[in-house]
């Protein structure tokens, strides 16, 4: 086994740019997860797990590590951050919320867990994305929905998934219909925000107060307005989650049987806790409901070349093909409902894209209005749980050239008739007239 | 002449004038008038009949007659022998030239804007 | 004994810690669950399942299922290697299946320690060799292990080190192995002063443990793991408890043995295992002294010291209670004639018997409340007209039956509602915490609840101006459903009222309410509508009057004929030939501009035509000129 030192050399260059390159690699999902304490890898294990599992690679760090730190030099280290650490007062190294905020601008998505142990900074960064998180100490309460194990102020609050689970299969999962078990604190939203989500809300005897206060004022958060889990998915389709129980990833409740006090004691062998949790992790760190679309073409029926320009009255084609990611792969779409629109101005037409043969393609087929102008094919799809999907290819359209009008025309035929028969009589009268000998009665004058 | 003249009366002095008066020339030429006029009222029905469509051929159609009507009408004014004084520099010769130049003229134009 | 630590408790929500360290404890689903995982590996397929199965088993105290003959599986798998060897041997003593080691087992097993290269494979072998009753080479092994550390001192080469030692023989002398456990311990990592863990997690942290009891108790040595450091560790495994495979469950098991059957320390804790809810006729507080299985430790005095409400109102002190069954002490809390609210309950626990094993036992509390039963009544539902303040229409209901008919308002109404809310039992009139009307109409998208207050003593009462409420509900006219729900943490049961409906009138309802739930959908299609080209005559007209336009031509010759125009003068010279013939040509060139050529062409013909045409042209007109002038002339 003599190896020389050249061949020692090579090999550890080798292996050394390979371990290079897998870092990088790995900075496709290179999560930081922010803790109160470590304590917490304990306790929610399995939901971390879950994020392995979709594909994270995960960091742990306290919330007030003085090393903390989102960016370097302009870049930025993570492509997720999931915040579990509810009860920090402030941010250790160079997070606070703008940097937070900064994040999610740079299309970067955040998963927040809350507590009825709030700090500030957690409840402004939710006031950024449009989402308000009740008083430090409140907590949701639901005397009627509560788990029979809450012997106390009923904050261990049970939602039941068919009504109050939002109706998304592409964010929430499908055959989500265990109980959900949730303890935390309250949420509102602002109904008219389009950007936000509200994914589960509470039981319409629920609400968000001072668990050990007589209710005085009419809170904000009462009855369906009870948001437990929202999200908001900005312009830039970043990804923000918010639920205010940090409990429900934990593994007690994850792996937790409900038992329900009303209408009448029943125990529901599994929460669906760990089948929402896991939807939820791949809905939110973009693993599903994304959309794509490439190779936009257009051109006239019979043709195959792309086309410089359209004529009025033209029949087109044009042809995209659109993907969505479900579990981190990328399959042609399942939505059949994508529709392309003609626009000048106005839109001059809209039509429901088909699929063809090839699964991935969509193609929409139409007459050019016969009003000229430049247009633009226009792609905006906008649809609850999925990132936003807008394409405008520009387009000329040209009124008929003088050669391309209709001739010979059966009810023109009169005219044509008259117009020879014209040159006719002149070729006959020519004849005539120059050639005309008058008889011998001649009159002359 | 008596002044009462009902409207036969006139008509059919007209008519023998005309044809005593008239040298055979011009009648050749009235004839190639009439002729115009005519194709150009049933043109004129037919459009009043079916509409206007297509424009450009009744244009074409119409005016072609039109035209060659006025073209006719100069040929007949200018060949007439009873205006040869104020046409003096102006053969009947010479006028059909010029007749049949507009004639060519027209129909060239006439070609090109009916489609 | 009791320690003047602080104190522990898991399980109730409402544990309250006074000081430092509790001790958790496993729930007794969670428990099942665990056994239940162990249990489903039958029917084993290979030997590493029936090993976890079976002696994580056996470390719970639990059978192994009858499903399968276990001996005559583990017969047939047993082959002469290490792995084998070490599991049959194990499971069949376990199970005590009278296994006779293959012939070449001592010469395999012996030839493993001597080899020595990793403390595991040493731990196996000397396991293997004492569960088949086969002889141990003492000083060999521990010559073995002691090189084989040097090349790996890992936690867990360690930990098989101390495996491997405990069975020997208490006089074979193993020098320094049992010295490493200060320093291994010192590697292990505190979390949150609640569990103490190695890196390699539930393994490393279990194989640590159970190394180290077995050697002490093997060798008589006391473990250098202090009271504070094993009720961690203990905590940690605790908290382990919920595990997806069989190994885990095996690791889990083992590590809560451990603890619990110990010659050494035995975290043991109080456990509230009665319901914290007292009601009228159930008042009994039960309290478990157990360990952290869950299983009661041997006797104790257990004593409320004292009984305190939130308020600070101390209600009883110093009440002793009663044995219930093996662990379990009670007393009556109903006794003490509490009102409805919440407890504290302090408690001290010492053990009749001394025993020095047992730590983390302390002072603990408990929060109980006590709830009452509740019932509305006076219920009242009062609507008058803004303008006539007089007139007024009242509707009563008694729970749990609705309004006997719909209550109707309109813009101008004012709608008020009361009632109180009594405790049954006392027949005292209560406020709870939650008291709210909602009014909910699906088809219009509205659903928002009122707030009851109480103005006039314990009167719940809630006034609704319709017109200030006109923008809350969006100007939608239609049948509300009222509901009042009435809750409180002090009630035994919760009040969800289905009342009655609300049908509210406005004179212009308003656009619908907005809606979060309505996602956004596709939008209409739009086809372009064309202009409609123009109606065109039937075929046969066009043609009839092609026919009409043509006609002329035919009345011109007839008319020609009745004159008698003629040609007479046409001679056929060659310049009248071909001006003629240029004419036709013209014209015929017209109908090619008209049928396929283009006015560039065109115009170049016609140039040509054109010109012999006109040269022929002026030669006729000449000519005819001339014969007209020699005419005159005459």
């Amino acid at each position: 086994m003599g190896l020389r030192l050249t061949d020692i050399i090579i090999i550890f260059s080798v292996l050394g740019s390979l371990v290079v390159c897998d870092t990088q690699s790995n900075n496709q999902d290179r999560t930081l997860v922010l803790l109160d304490n470590f304590n917490t890898k304990e306790t929610h294990s399995s939901f971390l797990k879950i994020l392995q599992g979709i594909g994270l690679s995960l960091d742990f760090k306290t919330a007030d590590d003085p090393s903390l730190a989102l960016s370097k030099y302009g870049e930025f280290l993570y492509e997720h951050l999931v915040i579990l650490s509810p009860s920090v007062e402030e941010f250790g190294g160079n997070i606070n919320v703008a940097a937070i905020t900064e994040f999610i601008d740079s299309g970067r998505n955040v998963l927040v867990a809350g507590s009825s142990d709030i700090g500030e900074p957690i409840r402004d960064l939710a006031a950024e994305c449009g989402l308000e998180m009740d008083e430090e100490k409140t907590a949701v309460i639901d005397h009627i929905n509560y788990d029979k194990r809450d012997e106390g102020y009923h904050t261990m609050v049970v939602a039941k998934s068919k009504a109050s689970l939002i109706d998304a299969p592409v964010v929430v999962g499908v055959g989500v219909n265990d109980p959900l078990l949730y303890r935390g604190i309250g949420l509102t939203v602002d109904a008219d925000n389009p950007l936000v989500m509200e994914i589960l809300t509470g039981s319409p005897s629920s609400f968000s107060y001072f668990p050990d206060e007589r209710v005085k004022n009419a809170p904000q958060a009462i009855g369906k307005n009870t948001v437990l889990i929202a999200s908001m998915q900005a312009r830039n389709n970043a990804r923000v989650v918010f639920c205010g129980s940090l409990d429900f990833f934990s593994d007690e409740f994850l792996h937790s049987n409900v038992q329900v006090a009303y209408p009448k004691e029943r125990t529901y062998e599994n929460s669906g806790n760990e089948r929402l949790a896991i939807s939820l992790a791949g809905w939110t760190f973009k693993k599903n409901g994304v959309l794509r679309y490439g190779n936009i073409r257009h051109h006239k029926v019979g043709e195959t070349k792309e086309a410089q320009f359209y004529t009025v009255g033209d029949e087109l084609e044009f042809t995209v093909d659109i993907e969505e990611l479900v579990n981190g792969k990328w399959v042609p779409p399942i939505r059949s409902d994508i529709q392309l629109e003609f626009v000048r101005i106005d839109p001059f037409v809209r039509v429901t894209m088909n699929r063809s043969s090839n699964p991935i393609t969509f193609k929409a087929h139409f007459k050019v209005p016969d009003v000229y102008g430049v247009y633009q094919f226009k792609i905006d799809y906008l649809r609850l749980g999925y990132t936003h999907m807008f394409s405008a290819t520009q387009v000329s359209v040209r009124p008929l050239e003088h050669t391309q009008y209709e001739r010979f025309i059966l009810s023109a035929y009169p005219y044509y008739a008259s117009a020879f028969s014209m040159m006719f009589g002149v070729f006959i009268f020519s004849f005539v007239f120059l050639h005309y000998r008058p008889n011998d009665k001649d009159k002359r004058d | 002449m008596s002044s009462q003249a009902s409207l036969s009366e006139i008509l059919s002095t007209l008519y023998t004038e005309y044809n005593l008066k008239t040298p055979n020339k011009l009648k050749i030429v009235d004839c190639y008038l009439f002729y115009i006029l005519l194709t150009g009222i049933f043109q004129f029905g037919y459009c009043c009949l079916v509409g206007t469509f297509p424009f450009n051929a009744f244009l074409s159609g119409f005016i072609s007659t039109v035209a060659s009507f006025t073209l006719g009408v100069c040929l007949r004014v200018q060949v007439n022998p009873l205006n040869r004084p104020i046409f003096k520099g102006i053969s009947p010769e010479r006028a059909f030239g010029d007749f049949l130049f507009a004639n060519v003229l027209l129909h060239l134009i006439v070609i090109n804007f009916i489609g | 004994m009791a320690a003047t630590r602080g104190i522990c408790l898991a399980l109730s929500l409402f544990v309250i810690c006074c000081s430092a360290l509790q001790v958790d404890v496993v729930p007794e689903n969670d428990l099942l669950q665990l056994i239940q995982k162990l249990k489903a590996a039958q029917p084993y397929k290979d030997l590493v399942t029936a090993y976890y199965s079976v002696v994580g088993l056996e470390a719970l105290n639990e059978k192994v299922p009858e499903n399968q003959d276990v001996c005559a599986f583990i017969k047939k798998s047993m082959t002469s290697n290490l792995v084998n060897l070490y599991f049959g041997a194990f499971i069949g003593d376990s199970l005590k299946c009278n296994l006779t080691p293959p012939k070449d087992a001592q010469k395999v097993l012996n030839d493993v320690i001597l080899d020595g290269r990793t403390t595991f494979l040493i731990y196996q072998a000397v396991g293997a060799l004492t569960k088949f009753n086969l002889k141990v080479d003492a000083s060999m092994v521990v010559k073995s292990l002691k090189s084989a550390l040097e090349k790996d001192d890992s936690t867990a080469s360690h930990s098989f080190a101390f495996h491997a030692a405990a069975f020997l023989p208490k006089d074979a002398d193993i020098g320094t192995i049992p010295n490493a456990i200060g320093e291994v311990l010192n590697q292990a990592d505190e979390i949150g002063d609640k569990y103490l863990q190695f890196d390699g997690g539930i393994r490393d942290t279990i194989l640590f443990v159970t190394g180290v009891y077995r050697l002490c108790y093997a060798r008589g040595l006391t473990p250098a793991i202090d009271n504070d450091q094993a009720i961690k560790l203990a905590n940690y495994i605790v908290s382990k408890r919920h595990v997806g495979s069989v190994r885990n469950a095996y690791y889990v098991a083992l590590g809560l043995q451990a603890f619990t059957e110990n010659k050494f320390q035995i975290p043991g804790s109080v456990v509230l295992t009665s319901q914290a809810l007292i009601r009228k006729n159930d008042g009994n507080i039960v309290v478990k002294a157990c360990n952290i299985l869950g299983k009661p430790l041997p006797k104790m005095d257990v004593k409320a010291t004292s009984i305190v409400s939130t308020e600070g109102n101390t209600i009883a002190s110093d009440v002793d209670l009663v044995e219930k069954s093996a662990g379990e002490y009670q007393f009556d809390f109903n006794k003490m004639k509490p009102e409805r609210g919440f407890y504290t309950v302090h408690f001290n626990v010492a053990p009749v018997v001394e025993d020095k094993r047992l730590i983390g036992l302390q002072d603990s509390s408990f929060k109980v409340k006590k709830v009452v039963n509740v019932a509305v009544e006076s219920f009242k539902v009062k609507t008058s007209d803004i303008d006539q303040a007089s007139v007024q229409k009242e509707a009563r209901a008694t729970f749990p039956k609705g309004l006997a008919s719909n209550i109707q308002a309109d813009e101008h109404s004012n709608v008020a509602i009361e009632f109180i809310v009594k405790d049954v039992e006392k027949n005292v009139e209560i406020v709870p915490q939650q008291a709210f009307l909602r009014l909910a109409c699906d088809k219009c998208n509205v659903d928002r609840s009122f707030l009851f207050t109480n103005r006039n003593e314990q009167l719940l009462s809630l006034e609704l101006d319709i017109t200030e409420l006109r923008k809350t509900f969006y100007s939608q006219s239609g049948n509300y459903s009222m509901d009042v729900i009435i809750g409180d943490p002090t009630f035994s049961n919760q009040i969800y009222w289905k009342v009655g409906s609300l049908s509210l009138k406005f004179t212009t309802t308003g656009a619908a309410a907005p809606s979060t739930k309505i996602p956004p959908s596709s939008k209409p299609e739009i086809q372009h509508v064309f202009r409609v080209p123009e109606k065109r005559p039937p075929e046969l007209v066009s043609k009839a009057f092609t026919l009409l336009v043509l006609s002329p031509l035919v009345i011109m010759f007839v008319m020609w004929n009745l004159f008698g125009a003629n040609v007479s003068n046409f001679s056929f010279t060659l310049p009248n030939i071909v001006f003629h013939l240029g004419v036709g040509a013209i014209f015929l060139l017209y109908y090619c501009y008209w049928t396929n050529l283009n006015m560039f062409t065109t115009l170049k013909y016609l140039a040509v035509i054109g010109g012999i045409t006109f040269v022929s042209g002026t030669s006729v007109l000449r000519s005819i000129a001339n014969d007209r002038m020699k005419k005159e002339l005459r």
